[in-house]
């Protein structure tokens, strides 16, 4: 059965299925998005408005048989943090759900006319609309378990929390894992206003007795399968036993502070003297002390080798939240001046529940505390802000709507966001690649957009010589571009660690995109194909008013010298006009 | 006013190694050093395997990473911090690319390609097996 498009009207509650028109075919996961949002939506319109659509699509090789850690759903709208297009995606169990039912994309569109919230139910039958007024107000824990008390079959829980029911523009989409948590976040962007300015709480979805994925070619798939399964299970990395098995993400707390590169109290330092006891360390210390639930290989959807998740327990074992990201832990915590890990876990818990992205969150936080609202280190006045958020209190939702609103609300001048979206945890002025793709992407500020390929295992050549300035522009590109392909297949981005290095791995991710799709493709087409995609989200962004002018690093940046190496962002603009400037090509 | 003899230095070592100084997944350690050592000297006096280390770093500059052998004469100074991770630490290639680095592993790096996670290098084959 071919794949469909389920386009669910909210104005008209109306759901209808239509075939894949051709100049979607080839796409999938963040391709598919990107091009849905790049031929439907007006890049001018209102974020918030009736002219934006929230679009949710499973990857190329997400609910195929025993495609390693392939359960990363995207989800695609105008950002109303940024104002420009959006992609971000999630773990959890809706993507090979979504898949299974035969689904490419869901485009959910319109608002509803009776102004009503609405709980959508998508099974093999089709969708069913019911009232949401129950829900409202409720934290993505409750909602969560209502929905698996309410429906049978372990169903994808897709909802947002009373941040996306305000339309706040740090409200991120939660999807549940498989013991029903709500740890797993499209978190960037305010994509979960989008979802509430449709009129819709929570969308659960039942795969049983989907047609299942075809897989075009199962030769191909399975040798492909195979070669990256055993690149994933071979290298240092991502192996049983390996960085991201042992410590999860937050393994490198302790290495970008040895590095200098850790941003410390609203990027005012490089290190924070209070890394170690926030870092991966740390919590595996305490889940191990405490035992009970607590797990320290946790995959965040079924068929994940890599498990670089967790379930951190409270004192008794019992459970308390999942999972506590390097990017999380060090926004909520070294950005705010805190090195309280249990602080950490409760502000984590704050944000699955109420539904707000962590990274804008402990920057938002941040800024806060710069202007002088609460004092750095201050985790009791952080956790009130929370709080205020919760209920919806004026200076809640000001905070809500992320770090640049907050800023501007305390009167502060230093804030680290680029085209309106909070910088992650890397410092630019010491991690100076990093900031080519922070200013250049069109996401805003984002760790995740430029995953390192190397030129001779992408097949774009080894020309680029990483160790001098020259070919930053060239770098940055093939890194997104690779990124933008890897988001587009459904596996998780951390499979770029073990096919830099072992190119077998590599060529396997081609193949098995190949072997589903019956796409002509090899690992030499992925930075081509990747660009593709970089084109479509460039051009939306420029239709919405960007100019280079918005591709820069924070001004404070240039100016103020960051310790401990005392260094400033220097790259020129001309060099980052550079990264894009093919994008007119032949016109 | 004379130079001091010795250099007070701390280090602290991260993951498994850690267990030989007594933590479970970090220990820190204070020690003297004979002024002028090297990073290299550092080491051997800490008895740290050398085949169990990943990323090692001097005063916040990366002098090491998975894989490589590096003969580490690096300075240290009076009051240096070192830190010594374990095999199997992760630090992708984008989230360093640009950071400090020290002039050994530069070489070393221009020599077997910057962009790599983790090496194997003949060398490092040789030496560390």
């Amino acid at each position: 059965m071919a794949k469909q498009i389920l386009r669910i009207n909210m104005s008209e509650l109306k759901a209808t299925y239509e075939p894949v028109p051709e100049k979607w075919a080839k796409w999938a996961g963040r391709g598919l998005t990107s091009a849905i949002v790049f031929d439907e939506v007006d890049p001018t319109c209102h974020p918030l408005g009736p002219n934006n659509k929230l679009v949710i699509a499973p990857g190329w090789v997400s609910g195929s048989p025993a495609a390693p850690s392939s359960g990363r759903t995207s989800f695609g709208g105008k950002s109303p943090l940024t104002g420009g297009i959006k992609e971000a995606n999630s773990g959890g169990l809706s993507s090979q759900k979504i898949a299974k039912l035969g689904i490419a994309a869901i485009i959910l569109e319109g608002a509803p006319k009776d102004g009503k919230w609405y709980e959508i139910f998508v099974d093999k039958d089709g969708v069913k609309f019911e009232d949401a007024g129950y829900l409202l107000g409720k934290g993505m824990y409750e909602v969560d378990k209502l929905m698996w008390e309410k429906y049978p079959n372990k169903p994808a829980v897709i909802g947002i929390g009373p941040v996306g029911e305000m339309k706040l523009s740090n409200a991120g989409i939660s999807v549940n894992d498989p013991e029903n948590e709500p740890g797993r976040y499209a978190g960037r962007g305010g994509l979960g206003a989008v979802m509430g300015a449709r009129g819709v709480k929570v969308i659960v979805v039942d795969d049983k007795g989907g047609p299942g994925v075809e897989v075009a070619d199962k030769e191909l798939f399975t040798q492909g399968r195979k070669k990256l399964t055993a690149a994933i299970g071979s290298h240092d990395l991502t192996k049983k036993d390996g960085g991201l098995w042992t410590y999860g993400t937050n393994v490198l707390m302790n290495i970008i502070n040895e590095a200098g590169g850790l941003p410390t109290r609203g990027f005012s330092a490089g290190q924070f003297e209070g890394a170690a006891k926030i870092s991966g360390e740390a919590v595996v210390e305490n889940i191990q002390a405490r035992g009970g639930v607590g797990a320290i290989h946790h995959a965040c959807h079924p068929g994940c080798i890599m498990q670089c998740s967790s379930i951190y327990p409270h004192e008794d074992g019992s459970a308390f939240v999942s999972v506590i990201e390097y990017e999380t832990a060090w926004s909520l915590g070294a950005n705010c001046g805190i090195d309280d890990i249990e602080y950490i876990a409760q502000a984590t818990w704050e944000c699955n529940d109420i539904g707000l992205d962590t990274i804008e969150a402990g920057n938002a936080i941040a800024m806060a505390m710069e202007g002088g609202y609460i004092e750095f280190g201050d985790t009791e006045g952080a956790l009130k802000t929370f709080d205020e958020i919760r209920k919806g209190t004026p200076l809640g939702r000001i905070m809500g709507q992320g770090t640049e609103a907050t800023a501007k609300a305390f009167g502060v001048n230093r804030v680290p966001t680029v085209k309106g979206q909070a910088m992650p945890a890397y410092e630019p002025r010491a991690i100076k690649g990093i900031g080519v793709t922070y200013a250049t992407t069109a996401m805003g500020a984002d760790h995740t957009s430029g995953y390192t390929i190397a030129p001779e295992i992408a097949g774009v050549g080894g020309k680029v010589d990483p160790l001098t300035d020259s070919g930053k522009a060239e770098l940055s590109l093939t890194f997104q571009a690779a990124t933008a392909f890897i988001d587009s297949t459904g596996y998780c981005l951390f499979i770029a660690f073990p096919i830099l290095d072992i190119p077998e791995g590599w060529a396997g991710m081609a193949e098995t995109v190949a072997g589903v799709s019956g796409m002509d493709i090899t690992g030499d087409d992925v930075i081509a194909i990747g660009k593709e995609i970089l084109k479509k989200e460039r051009l939306f962004n420029e239709a919405a008013g960007f100019t280079p002018a918005d591709d820069r690093l924070p001004e404070f940046m240039t100016y103020e010298p960051l310790p401990p190496h005392n260094v400033t962002w220097t790259m020129a603009d001309e060099d980052l006009d550079k990264v894009y400037d093919w994008v007119h090509e032949g016109e | 006013m004379t130079e001091a003899s010795f250099y007070k230095v701390n280090a602290t070592i991260y993951g498994d190694l850690s267990k030989y100084f007594g933590g479970k997944h970090i220990a820190i350690v204070d020690l003297e050093m004979p002024a002028a050592s090297t990073l290299g000297d550092l080491l051997t006096e800490l008895e740290i395997p050398m085949a169990e280390t990943s990323f090692i770093f001097l005063d916040a500059v990366l002098c090491d990473v998975p894989g490589l052998t590096i003969i580490h004469d690096e300075l240290l100074k009076d009051g240096s911090h070192v830190g010594v991770f374990s095999t199997g630490y992760m630090w992708p290639y984008q989230y360093r690319e640009g950071i400090r680095m020290s002039e050994p592993l530069l070489a070393a790096l221009r020599e077997h390609g910057a962009m790599h996670n983790v090496y194997q290098t003949p060398d490092n084959v040789l030496e560390k097996e």
